[in-house]
């Protein structure tokens, strides 16, 4: 199985650059997820790959072969669509039989496997019972297994999912996405998944990719991705309710960070301190995750930032509150939804400095 | 004061196969400035229920209240209510003001009046950009908020909200909420919202009415929906993930209740109290009901007892992690704060509360309590 | 609701709606029960002056036009000839070899347009629809001059040649539109699935394509069997199709207008018949091709 390598790949669709400049190395067997919102380019680099779309300029390598001449047909990759894009006229079992039938497979099988084959993947995936329906008579989430079905069976070299949870019951959706942990093992073959839910790249992605307006803005694992995000982009992106971002100074006669949007003040330890001096600005966007958010309805020293509370949304599993520091409007979050709070109660906030991030205030960049 | 309220409300269609009930037996109260969610799976009535106050639909028996006014036999125009469609049903050949100003025209307000109307209305949802446009050249997000504003600005007794932010693109959804919340708040209209997503139905709805198959299952509160469901519907239809269930033996040991899971090495403790109903119920068998939240890694009191299980999947969600543990053939689901040492394959302890356990009939599927 | 008022007012709107319908149809559906009629009437019945509903109906008509009756009038068939047996001969050959060669031709021709990117494609499906615009009486001196030198005046081959002006345009939009309609992703999944593009197109757009076809050729008969101007220029009487064929008998002696009602109905009544059993396809195709996405 090979490892993939893109040099310097360029794609564009008249003056939109839908790809720019890619260059990324992928390992034999891994899970790579490409997150990204929708329009980033994450279909385009699929289709790319699959020879459906031909780049302007670059390389591509499967294993060390240059492939950017070699029609589709013969690559070693399966694909399943956004949509799915089942054959209407086929039923489930012509449909997960037909890669077996093509003519780049002429011969090799004969229909007794094929039957076998078609047989053991559709048990594999819950689908067994419904091989001789059509298409139009299935659900979003059967017609997703039969896309799946459909890509499994020629046992690729390479397998290529775009947003296969997009289109399917939210409810469902996070059923799916536990059941894809399992699926995950029985692949057996290097996997890209495309995603625009953050959720779903960091639960199953051995490393996430995240893709913007064509650009790389971060390759790592999923807990550096969202603990360690390189620049605000990623940082919006990765983690529910957003990040919370505001722009703050370092003053100099007491080390304090001043916001002017909220007109606070508050300390950080000396270690951040001398990394932000080092860095060498004076102002910084700070980006401190709902989560990351303590507060206390009584004042103390430690919870000595005043603020209001706003509308409260009790969730599933947090409660999400709304609060202002005068005119600034931050977003916390905490584990416990039974919390009653008044709107307009007073609320005292601490910012949990460990899990600050700051951004240089230019180039959006994380500064540690 | 209720402002709303259905007794006895059934609503039945004549079809090839027969008599079809939409609604069965509906008993409903909205009170004034409340935000009630109409929560359940497509077909179970809610949207019927909606139609019916507006007046849309007739009502095949039993009484609505609108105001304290019987309104059975009113015109949809004489009942002071609202619908927002799901699909919107804007005027597509108007602009946005001129969507808002129709029904007001048609209620021969003074134009000044109608002037004033639109312009708070549209200050509301954030559409005073748009009101020259036509609604053909708005996004999805930018329609629904025309087809709330044209709801408002008629100044309904009480908003009707058909799924509004299903057809929405995700990243405006909760934006979107949390606007139509601003309005229960600021406003006190009285807004009733259905919906087949529960986590919008939890996160507007002071109270949430859970509907399946024509009838109300139960109405309440976030914390009763979720801490007293009174059926195994309830329990597993709200909440995300899904309750953990399982079948379970019912044995007495040593004077306590044990409830062994069939086909596992799980064992659950049950309250005294619990214990002693279910002897009197002569159940050998019952259903149990556990959520993931309520499933710790670390005990947190004494009171907690506990379980084991071997991890089979880990997700790390960034804020949360998801486990999915298994003790013998039982498959159940912990939902828990990250901790990076958690590896697949790993035993692990767990610690429950009593308390949170939830014992159902297993034929009844109905909530067992003392 | 009063149910009773509702009701009322139904039937006065299902009254007000039949009666208009009935005036309408009766209006457009005379002169084709005129002409039905006008095939079975004795002569005096059909010069007769105010007309008249009844009459007595005689099979002359019909039995002269098929051949079996014998001529009488100057200048027409003689004999037991028929000049609408050999209309409707004409007509079937010219015809039906004219739509197979523009499916041939257009269907693979529809696809590369619907599916491909090259410069100059818009111009060329342009070029090709505005054939259908074109009124037949400008071409038709160049061309007339055209065949004549080639040798090619009174044959079928010519006149199967010309009627690609009429079918080609027709199939190649309705069908165009219609693989436009289905997803590209078909196609790419058929690739990736290591399938040739002939392949893809020969068992799986066309397949789905079918409402298109079946439209497309059914307006594509129905316009080149109408067609008249071709026919008369281009050729003669061995080789002229019915609708021209049914002037030969307006004749220097008699105007033998019941026998050219009888060779209408009988020139109409193959593609009634194709009609009514593909009429579904009609309505769909015809506006098909007017609207482009």
């Amino acid at each position: 199985m090979p490892k993939i390598s893109l040099k310097n790949i360029t794609k564009k669709f008249g003056k939109v650059i839908a790809l720019n400049d890619l260059k990324i190395d992928i390992k034999d067997g891994e899970f790579f997820v490409i997150l990204g919102p929708s329009g980033a380019g994450k279909t385009t680099f699929l289709k790319v790959l699959a020879g459906l779309e031909s780049p302007e300029s670059g390389e591509i390598y499967f294993d060390e072969d240059l492939i950017n001449n070699i029609p589709t047909p013969k690559r070693d990759v399966a694909l399943t669509f956004e949509n799915y894009s089942l054959y209407p006229n086929f039923t489930v079992f012509g449909n997960i039989a037909s890669p077996l039938k093509s003519p780049a497979n002429k011969g090799k099988y004969d229909s007794g496997k094929i039957r076998e084959r078609v047989y053991n993947i559709a048990k594999m995936l819950n689908i067994d019972q419904l091989l001789d329906r059509l298409p139009s008579e299935l659900s979003g989430g059967q017609k997703q297994r039969v896309a799946l079905g459909r890509a499994l069976i020629k046992e690729p070299k390479i397998l290529l999912l775009d947003e296969p949870l997009a289109h399917v019951d939210a409810k469902i959706r996070n059923q799916l996405r536990t059941e894809f942990h399992f699926l995950k093992e029985k692949f057996k073959t290097t996997t890209i998944y495309t995603s625009h839910d953050y959720k779903e790249a960091i639960s199953l992605g051995d490393r996430i990719m995240f893709l913007d307006k064509g650009k790389i803005q971060q390759i790592g694992s999923p807990e550096e991705v969202y603990n360690f995000p390189k620049n605000i982009v990623v940082a919006k992106n990765v983690g529910w309710p957003d990040i919370n971002l505001f722009k703050c100074y370092i003053k100099p006669e007491n080390n304090n960070l001043y916001c002017p949007e909220g007109d606070f003040a508050f300390n950080v330890s000396g270690k951040i301190l001398k990394l932000l001096k080092k860095y060498g600005e004076m102002e910084y966007i700070i980006g401190a995750r709902p989560h990351n958010i303590s507060f206390s309805e009584e004042h103390s020293d430690k919870y000595n930032i005043e603020a209001v509370c706003g509308v409260t949304e009790a969730l599933d599993n947090q409660l999400i509150i709304n609060v202002k520091i005068k005119n600034m409007d931050l977003i916390l979050s905490i584990d416990n939804p039974d919390l009653y709070l008044r709107k307009d109660q007073k609320l005292w906030i601490h910012f949990n400095d460990q899990s600050l991030m700051f951004f240089d205030k230019k180039t959006s960049k994380n500064v540690k | 004061m209720a402002l709303v309220s259905l007794k006895n409300v059934y609503k039945y269609y004549r079809s090839k196969k027969g008599k079809v009930e939409a609604v069965k037996n509906l008993n409903l109260e909205v009170r004034d400035k409340e935000t009630v969610a109409l929560l359940g799976p497509s077909g179970c009535g809610k949207t019927t229920t909606l139609r019916i106050i507006a007046g849309i639909e007739e009502i095949s028996r039993g009484e609505l209240y609108i105001d304290n006014i019987l309104s059975n036999n009113l015109a949809p125009a004489q009942r002071n209510t609202a619908l927002a469609f799901e699909d919107y049903a804007l005027y597509f050949h108007l602009t946005v003001r001129e969507n808002m100003e129709l029904c007001l025209r048609a209620k021969k307000l003074k134009p000044d009046l109608i002037k004033k109307k639109v312009k708070d209305v549209s200050e509301m949802l954030g559409i005073e950009d748009i009101l020259d446009l036509r609604t053909t050249a708005l996004s999805g997000g930018q329609q629904q908020r025309v087809s709330l504003a044209r709801a408002l600005v008629r100044d309904p007794s009480i908003f009707l909200l058909d799924e509004p932010i299903s057809h929405i693109e995700i990243e405006r959804r909760y934006q979107i909420l949390a606007r139509i919340k601003e309005i229960n708040y600021e406003f006190g209209t009285t807004i009733l919202y259905v919906t087949h997503n529960q986590a919008e139905a939890i996160a507007v709805g002071k109270r949430i009415g859970v509907m399946n198959f024509a009838e109300l299952q139960q109405i309440g509160t976030r914390d009763e929906i979720f801490n007293n469901p009174v059926n195994i519907f309830v329990a597993s239809f709200v909440g995300q993930p899904p309750i953990n269930l399982m079948k379970c033996k019912v044995i007495s040991e040593k004077g306590a209740t044990n409830l062994k899971v069939k086909n596992s090495s799980l064992k659950f403790i049950t309250e005294a109290k619990i214990g002693k109903e279910l002897h009197k119920l002569n159940l050998e068998e019952v259903i149990l009901g556990l959520r993931p939240q309520n499933i710790y890694i670390r005990k947190v009191s004494d009171k907690q007892k506990s379980i084991k299980g071997k991890i089979e999947i880990i997700e790390f969600l960034g804020e949360d992690m998801h486990l999915v543990l298994r003790g013998g053939d039982c498959k159940f689901s912990v939902y828990c704060s990250v901790d990076m040492r958690l590896k697949k394959d790993k035993e692990l302890e767990l610690f429950y509360d009593q308390s949170k356990l939830h014992l159902f009939h297993p034929k009844t599927e109905k909530a067992i309590n003392a | 609701m009063d149910k009773r008022k509702s009701l009322g007012k139904n039937i006065l709107g299902k009254l007000i709606t039949y009666v208009s319908l009935i005036i309408t149809f009766s209006f457009l559906l005379f002169p084709i029960y005129w002409i039905f009629t006008m095939a079975f009437k004795p002569t005096d019945d059909i010069i007769k002056y105010p007309p008249t509903f009844s009459f007595q109906p005689t099979f002359k008509g019909i039995l002269y036009i098929l051949g079996l009756e014998e001529a009488t009038a100057v200048g027409t068939q003689t004999g037991f000839q028929s000049y609408f047996l050999v209309g409707m001969k004409n007509s079937l050959i010219i015809v039906i070899s004219s739509v197979l060669i523009s499916l041939l031709v257009g269907l693979p021709a529809a696809y590369i347009l619907a599916r491909y990117k090259f410069r100059g494609k818009e111009n060329i499906a342009f070029t090709i629809l505005s054939f259908r615009f074109a009124p037949p009486l400008l071409v038709i001196i160049p061309l007339y001059l055209l065949f004549s030198k080639i040798g090619l005046y009174n044959t079928h081959i010519a006149l199967i040649w010309v009627y690609q002006l009429i079918s080609l345009p027709m199939i190649l939009w309705i069908v165009r539109g219609y693989i436009e309609d289905i997803p590209v992703e078909i196609d790419q999944a058929g690739l990736v699935d290591g399938y040739s593009r002939i392949y893809i197109f020969l068992r799986m757009i066309l397949p789905l394509a079918k409402g298109g076809i079946a439209a497309g050729t059914l307006l594509a008969f129905i316009y080149c069997w109408n067609n008249f101007i071709f026919g008369m220029v281009l050729a003669s009487t061995s080789v002229q199709p019915v609708t021209v064929q049914a002037m030969r008998y307006l004749t220097t002696d008699t105007l033998m207008y019941r026998e050219i009602a009888a060779i209408c109905i009988g020139a109409a009544l193959p593609l009634l018949i194709l009609a009514a059993f593909l009429q579904r396809y009609l309505i769909s195709g015809l506006s098909m091709g007017a609207i482009r996405r």
